[in-house]
């Protein structure tokens, strides 16, 4: 399957970091503490690149949450009613025995 | 007198035998009463609590699949990014360097293997509202085995979000397959890299070709996890499309179906993960399949109609 430019940018950020990952952790303390900012950043880029793709696949919204929110009230307000219709027929059921 | 209280006697059982017959004819009323309306309620829904049980049975699958599926992303793309701990030589070699070491090296380097986490922390913020919609999905059907008599206009509403879902595990899979959810180990990488470089340096020929060889198959391996690591999270995602696909089909055909078929095709569904667990994987004919499932669903008028419909929470 081939990789669109979405796949592509992100390949190439994340083989950018890795290089950048690797020259960080050979360096001595004080280099890396005046690379850690830099690093920090391209790695939050990236995760913001791997977000956006994410989200392209995401089809739900809030308002379908909502509305299965909607669906499961109903569904519980029919199981009341039909506890309520068990208990009618109950008590018919037990006054057709005394009669 | 004789005969006079002999009629009264009469009279008097007449009217306690007619008492008795009413009150059987009311019981037999009553008790025809009670069982017309719940027969009619089942037959006019069509339903029954084993058809809501087996539902509530595949929804809870298809959200437990579904979280399994969503982990598995998760530490996938933590992974992508993720740098191996320090070595305590290096920073012994850190701290020897140092002329002088005051609180601000000590504090670095107590927080630098802790990551920058305002990145990763929105992507897991995505992926865990992915999975409350799956679980509120799940949720819907609750209290379905005790309300199933008044409940199948809500379910047949349900059906949307059965397939909504479904497409958004399809959506994600097609994301593994193209790389737009990167499959790496990053911190062996970063090792192996490390690694080789080491070994490259050495002068000896025969022990630098030794090592070598050693990483080379490190190499092999690690290419064998990551495939191996992208497998596992595909099949996840189909085993949820599959199963989603079927949660679809019971809430279509609710009211149709015997309880039977239903019962068989929620044990299809539930049944589907160790069916794939033992194959061996055709991930792209796989995928194919499902794209193609898809693809059927938004050509379907009946589906189409019903993912094109405006949501109305």
């Amino acid at each position: 399957m081939e990789k669109d430019n979405d796949a592509i940018m992100l390949e190439t950020l994340g083989t950018a970091i890795t290089q950048l990952q690797v020259k960080y952790r050979s360096c001595g303390l004080l280099d890396r503490m005046a690379m850690k900012p830099a690093l920090d950043e391209l790695t939050n880029d990236y995760s913001n690149y791997q977000l956006r793709l994410l989200k392209e696949g995401v089809i739900c919204s809030n308002d379908d949450l909502k509305a299965m929110e909607a669906i499961k009230g109903e569904i519980d307000n029919a199981a009341e009613a039909q506890e309520l219709v068990g208990a009618i027929a109950k008590t018919i059921a037990f006054i057709a025995a005394k009669a | 007198m004789d005969q006079t209280n002999r009629s009264d006697n009469y009279t008097w059982s007449s009217a306690i035998e007619h008492q008795q017959e009413e009150r059987i004819k009311m019981k037999y009323r009553l008790t025809f009463l009670v069982g017309f309306a719940l027969v009619g309620c089942v037959l006019i829904s069509g339903c029954t609590k084993d058809k809501a049980e087996a539902i509530m049975a595949v929804s809870g699958q298809f959200r437990d699949e579904a979280s399994i599926a969503l982990h598995q992303i998760r530490t996938l793309i933590t992974m992508s990014l993720e740098m191996p701990a320090n070595d305590p030589s290096k920073m012994v070699e850190d701290l020897e360097e140092l002329k002088t070491f005051s609180d601000k090296e000590l504090t670095f380097l107590i927080n630098e293997s802790k990551p920058d986490t305002s990145g990763s922390n929105a992507i897991n913020g995505e992926l865990a509202s992915i999975e409350k919609q799956y679980d509120t999905f799940a949720s819907m059907f609750s209290s379905l085995s005790k309300g199933f008599l008044f409940s199948v206009r809500s379910v047949q509403k349900a059906q949307e979000y059965a397939i909504r879902l479904t497409i958004q595990m399809i959506n994600l899979a097609n994301e593994l397959q193209t790389g737009k959810i990167r499959v790496r180990c990053n911190a062996k990488r970063i090792i192996l890299v490390e690694q080789v470089n080491l070994d490259k340096a050495i002068k000896d020929s025969t022990i630098r070709k030794e090592r070598l060889l050693a990483d080379v198959r490190l190499i092999n391996e690690l290419g064998q996890q990551e495939e191996s690591l992208k497998k596992q999270a595909l099949l996840q995602c189909f085993k949820v499309a599959e199963i989603g696909r079927q949660v679809a089909e019971l809430i279509r055909n609710y009211d149709k179906l015997s309880i039977h078929e239903i019962l068989a095709m929620g044990q299809q569904a539930l049944s589907l993960g160790s069916q794939l667990t033992g194959q061996p994987l055709d991930l792209v004919r796989m995928l194919d399949k499902y794209k193609s499932i898809e693809t059927s669903i938004r050509n379907d008028s009946y589906w189409s109609q019903i993912l094109s419909k405006p949501v109305t929470p």
